[in-house]
């Protein structure tokens, strides 16, 4: 029912693009603005069903996740099996990420807490915390950067070296460096947002005392 | 023609495109703006503008202001103080008692805009029956359809319901068509304030993100003043008195009021207060536009309170840039509205303008969670499909139950309504209706379902059960970052019980079935774990049943196994 998953849906030829595994952004949005211009609703002969489509293909094609993936079901190829869905190290990475993460929400909470000791120490806690998560970020970012390399080298060779296979595996090691980055990201944010705050008025309490 | 109108809490304006350029009209006394005031006489015509205005003082309970705070708000929902009477309409909407009626905000605000319809229509010598009117842009599903229906009571066609930050963003970028540049719009209105940030590409207008707060404006700078000013002056200080105090002192750095010295950095100790709420919003935009502060190449100030120094220094802080002033406070708006006029009627050509929806939209599901459909942010119009099925046999309906928000529980988000879902008699899992959700492009949601079996399609009325109230939109992003680490752990947890609760009775069969073939051992083992699971969800250590959970999985391995075996030698 979703438009995205009716098999007659072509995000590649509906922006005009290759159906390879790398794309440029610069690119994809150029193609996408183009076809905008003259599918909005607003254009004389535009349509909002057409122009939702080509915002779902934008989307699709933009997601190096979702752009392999895409490719890989419409990939004729001998069956490779699912392979590894990320390396040991990356593994090892999202799984301290998590539960720095989670750790992190504790603290936060704990820093709004009853005694005085308990806030400071969670405080000084959640500080040291997004000290890691900066780091942990930067691994993130240069995982993300690693997959675009790898994924240009992907196409480079393609489409005589290509296989499913190899489209799954990048797809899904995307798709969890993408989770990994943006979950590491919002709770940075979150920090920020929410650590001022809690600083000034655990100050406040112990000014009062 | 189409017209352009800015229906402001404050003041509302009008306009059309005279030859290719959007020229705001003036009303008999020669003024663009038109004070958003009615007036219910007792007897005679309503009052609409400045002769409305003028009866503030004297006829405080027949003469309604900033109506648009109630636009698409249940009377329970209305957070603000009014000299007149709030009632409710017999569906549970907020109104104005005027003798014994109670009159809908959308009623009143046609009034305001039949009033600017016959302004059009003198100064330009033509039939004005179709606008394009705009509205906070983080005014939910309620609130836009109240606008429309505003529209049509007063005789106006509504072609476009849009967004005031992306109407001030095209008023800036009309003369700027030829440049690529990533602006912010922050716009402090009379009662609300939103902040956008928008990508201009060569005549294209994208909107990346956007945020809001709907009880912000120059309303609560001039409440704050006026109870200071009371406070110092030790008397009485009508409204006028304090705006006119706070007007003045964005021109001069101080003035005297009673023969006392009243400073700008004396109210900037009730002002900064206020104006410091919109940080997180900016901050929130930012964030979600996946940019940073220094990535903007501009800052656009709209609305009357951007006049005031100390909101410019708040805002060249924020955003470490000067603020771009450029743009008419009061008329932006309203030019912006004009502009998209011209685009629909054709007249405006190589300016396209793609919008967002400021909300995320969803269902609720399985153990109470929301399930987003159309995350905030996404380019508007945007369709979206989910199939449902019968959860048992010859299943009658379904009642779907349709969300705005950002919480993870269902039930911490707004429901914007409900429907059912009709299945024809099949099978568990056979029948088969796909619903397609579609947020147009005024940000106002339709939703079809498709039987599958039958092709049969139809458009779903929704029941609206609460309506989503502005304070309540506002305090809805604000509380959703707050409780997003809250949210996060139950949603977790909920996942991880729902995990379980699947697993336990599966291995009850399977034990049931094969047990005597494992070791005593194994048996006792399981039969240990799956108790401590148990204990664990009564506990909600999400923790230590996820760690369970894997044991478990562990444990049950040959299990597992010598019931695949079993299967195959069946």
């Amino acid at each position: 029912m979703d438009i995205s998953s009716l098999p007659e849906f072509d995000p590649f030829s509906m922006l005009g693009m290759e159906r390879r595994p790398w794309l440029s952004a610069d690119a994809i949005l150029t193609a996408f603005r183009d076809r905008a211009r003259r599918l909005h609703p607003d254009a004389p002969n535009g349509s909002a069903s057409e122009f939702a489509q080509l915002t779902a293909a934008r989307d699709l094609v933009l997601n190096p996740a979702s752009r392999l993936k895409h490719l890989a079901e419409f990939h004729a190829d001998c069956p490779g099996g699912s392979g590894p869905t990320t390396s040991p190290v990356a593994a090892d990475l999202g799984f301290e990420i998590g539960s720095t993460v989670r750790h992190a929400e504790q603290l936060l909470a704990a820093s709004e807490g009853k005694s005085g000791l308990d806030r400071a120490l969670a405080i000084h806690a959640v500080k040291s915390s997004d000290l890691r998560m900066e780091e942990l970020e930067t691994q993130t970012a240069q995982l993300l950067r690693d997959l675009e390399f790898d994924t240009q080298a992907l196409d480079a060779a393609w489409p005589e070296r290509g296989t499913t296979h190899d489209l799954i595996s990048l797809s899904n090691r995307w798709q969890y460096a993408q989770r990994w980055h943006d979950q590491v990201r919002k709770a940075r944010f979150n920090i920020k947002s929410w650590l001022p705050q809690r600083m000034q008025s655990a100050t406040q309490e112990s000014i009062k005392r | 023609m189409i017209a352009g109108i800015d229906l402001g809490t404050t003041h509302s304006l009008i306009g059309v495109m005279d030859s290719g350029f959007p020229i705001l009209i003036a009303d008999e006394s020669g003024a663009r703006l038109t004070p958003s005031v009615v007036h219910f006489p007792e007897d005679g015509a309503t009052l609409v503008g400045r002769n409305a205005a003028a009866l503030l003082a004297s006829a405080p309970e027949r003469t309604v202001f900033s109506v648009k705070r109630l636009m698409g708000l249940r009377k329970d929902e209305v957070a603000d103080d009014f000299p007149f009477a709030i009632g409710a309409a017999p569906s549970g909407e907020a109104g104005v008692c005027i003798d014994d009626t109670v009159l809908l905000p959308e009623e009143i605000a046609a009034q305001i805009l039949m009033k600017l319809k016959s302004d059009a229509e003198r100064a330009t010598g033509g039939v004005v029956d179709r606008a394009v009117i705009t509205v906070p842009a983080y005014f939910n599903d309620a609130q836009r359809s109240a606008t429309k229906r505003a529209g049509e009571l007063a005789g106006i066609s509504v072609e476009r319901i849009l967004s005031e930050p992306t109407a001030a963003a095209l008023a800036y970028g009309l003369d700027r068509l030829g440049e690529s540049s990533r602006v912010a719009v922050y716009d402090l209105g009379g009662g609300t304030f939103d902040i956008s940030i928008l990508e201009l590409n060569q005549g294209m207008f994208e909107v990346k993100s956007t945020h809001g707060d709907t009880h912000l404006g120059g309303d609560d700078l001039d409440r704050a003043t006026r109870d200071w000013l009371a406070a110092t002056l030790q008397r009485d200080v009508p409204r006028e008195e304090a705006r006119a105090c706070k007007e003045a002192l964005s021109i001069a750095e101080d003035i005297l009021i009673d023969g006392k010295m009243i400073t700008r950095s004396d109210l900037d100790g009730v002002w900064l207060p206020i104006i410091e709420r919109t940080r997180s919003h900016c901050a929130q935009a930012v964030f979600d536009a996946g940019i940073e502060f220094g990535d903007l190449d501009a800052v656009i100030l709209v609305g009357g309170a951007t006049r005031m120094p100390t909101v410019r220094q708040f805002v060249a802080g924020l955003f470490q840039r000067e603020p771009d002033c450029s743009q008419h406070p009061d008329e932006a708006v309203a030019i912006g509205a004009v502009i998209q006029a011209g685009i629909i009627e054709g007249g405006v050509r190589d300016v396209t303008l793609l919008d967002v929806t400021p909300l995320s939209l969803g269902i609720e599901t399985f153990g109470g969670l929301m399930n987003i459909l159309i995350p905030r942010n996404t380019t508007i119009p945007v369709k979206r499909g989910e199939m449902f099925t019968n959860a048992v046999g010859n299943q009658a309906s379904m009642q779907i139950n349709v969300l705005q928000g950002e919480r993870e529980m269902a039930r911490d988000n707004w429901k914007l309504g409900t429907f059912d879902l009709a299945f024809n008699p099949a099978p568990k899992g056979q029948a088969r209706v796909g619903v397609q959700f579609e947020i147009d492009a005024n940000g106002i949601l339709h939703v079809l379902a498709r039987d599958i079996a039958t092709g049969a399609e139809h458009v779903v009325q929704i029941e609206s059960a609460v309506n989503v109230s502005d304070a309540s939109v506002e305090q809805m992003v604000g509380d959703s970052v707050e409780h997003a680490f809250a949210d996060m752990s139950e949603r977790i947890f909920t996942e991880t019980r729902i995990k379980a609760e699947e697993m336990i009775p599966a291995i009850d069969t399977a034990l049931e079935k094969m047990g005597s073939a494992i070791p005593e051992a194994e048996r006792t083992r399981i039969t240990a774990l799956v108790a401590d699971v148990k204990a664990a969800i009564k506990n909600e250590n999400t923790q230590r049943l996820k760690k369970l959970l894997t044991e478990l999985d562990d444990a049950t391995q040959d299990l597992a196994t010598l019931l695949l075996e079993s299967l195959m030698n069946d």
